[in-house]
């Protein structure tokens, strides 16, 4: 009968130490694995977000109304808040007396959100993580920062959004600034110009003007 | 039973195993972060075209003043102050008008590019009116 030899300190020793060499070596990449995965998932939930509220803007800017149903203003945009009339049918329940084909649309950026109200009901909160976000306004003599809509709609609403630094997404040392960046406030995160169609606008465009 | 010499081979398939596996995981690593990256750029080139058409559209910029870099130090971009909304060095537009068979719009096709590559992010087209509207500003 063979006697099986056991296995020396020394050796022990040695695969310990390996062991933990090898988990020292691959636990900052699975670490970063682990990061980079869960920033990679904000961030498309992130655009996702963005998405709908593009989406959102994009068809009230194409149905937006310049008065409402008592001929008052239907426009109202400050720096952080736009409160539009839309016309179309909606599926969302309504106040008794208000007219079938019109509905109200109010985004407001408050602390670090952008939520939206429809036709008067609850607020919605459709993008978060914000920093900062403005809306701007230009009727062919500059951008503005509010609107109420008083001379008629709009030509275009820019919107801007600052979104808030996400601590899981790496940042790059050796990245060198943009030489007018350093100049100016930094840039948005996303921003968009959205054209506001104008019936009115559209027929007085087909008798004349130019850029 | 001697077990002597086994020990060699045990630790090189430990080595191998763990390189294999911090491989593959930075193979993951550059995926997920090329990934992320790409949706980036694509939301960013799809947002720079439609803002460039919605400006257009509204008469406040022209195809002239938005063809080329967008970088703020571009002359054509500073000329129309509504085009402040649309400056971004990573990016150039290169924006063709035709006409088109409807009398008063023009079909305006506008292409995102990188600022030094020459493979298109994103592409629209839209039919604009081919005079500005009476509201509209500086072009």
């Amino acid at each position: 009968m063979t006697r099986s030899r056991s296995f020396t300190l020394i050796e022990m020793l040695i695969a310990l130490a390996l062991i933990v060499a090898m988990v020292f070596i691959l636990m900052p990449t699975a670490s970063r694995i682990m990061s980079s995965t869960t920033a990679a998932s904000d961030h498309n939930h992130r655009l996702a977000q963005i998405a709908l509220v593009s989406d959102v803007l994009d068809r009230a800017m194409l149905t937006a109304v310049a008065q409402d149903a008592a001929g008052r203003s239907a426009f109202q945009g400050s720096e952080t808040s736009l409160k539009l009339t839309t016309c179309g049918v909606s599926l969302s329940p309504r106040e008794a007396g208000t007219p079938d084909d019109l509905q109200t649309i109010e985004l407001v950026f408050s602390g670090d959100t952008l939520s939206l109200r429809e036709n008067g009901g609850s607020r919605e909160i459709i993008l978060t993580g914000i920093e900062k976000g403005t809306f701007a306004y230009n009727t062919g003599e500059g951008w503005a920062e509010s609107n109420d809509g008083a001379s008629g709609l709009p030509g275009v609403v820019a919107v801007s959004i600052w979104l808030r630094p996400n601590e899981l997404e790496p940042v790059a040392d050796d990245a060198e600034p943009d030489a007018f960046e350093e100049q100016d406030e930094h840039e948005p995160d996303w921003r968009r110009v959205f054209a506001v169609f104008d019936p009115a606008g559209a027929s007085e465009s087909s008798q004349g003007g130019g850029v | 039973m001697s077990r002597r010499g086994f020990m060699l081979l045990e630790i090189l398939l430990a080595v191998t195993a763990a390189v294999m596996v911090a491989t593959a995981g930075y193979a993951l690593l550059d995926r997920v972060s090329g990934r992320v990256q790409q949706s980036s750029e694509r939301l960013a080139a799809s947002d720079l075209a439609c803002s460039a058409l919605a400006l257009m559209e509204a008469g406040l910029a022209s195809p002239e003043n938005l063809n080329g870099s967008l970088h703020r130090e571009v002359i054509s971009l500073e000329d129309v102050e509504a085009g402040v909304m649309v400056r971004d060095p990573r990016y150039r537009l290169e924006i063709e008008t035709t006409p088109s068979k409807w009398a008063g719009l023009v079909q305006v096709d506008v292409r995102v590019l990188p600022a030094e590559g020459e493979v298109a992010l994103y592409e629209a087209s839209q039919l604009i009116p081919s005079r500005g509207p009476s509201r509209g500003g500086g072009g």
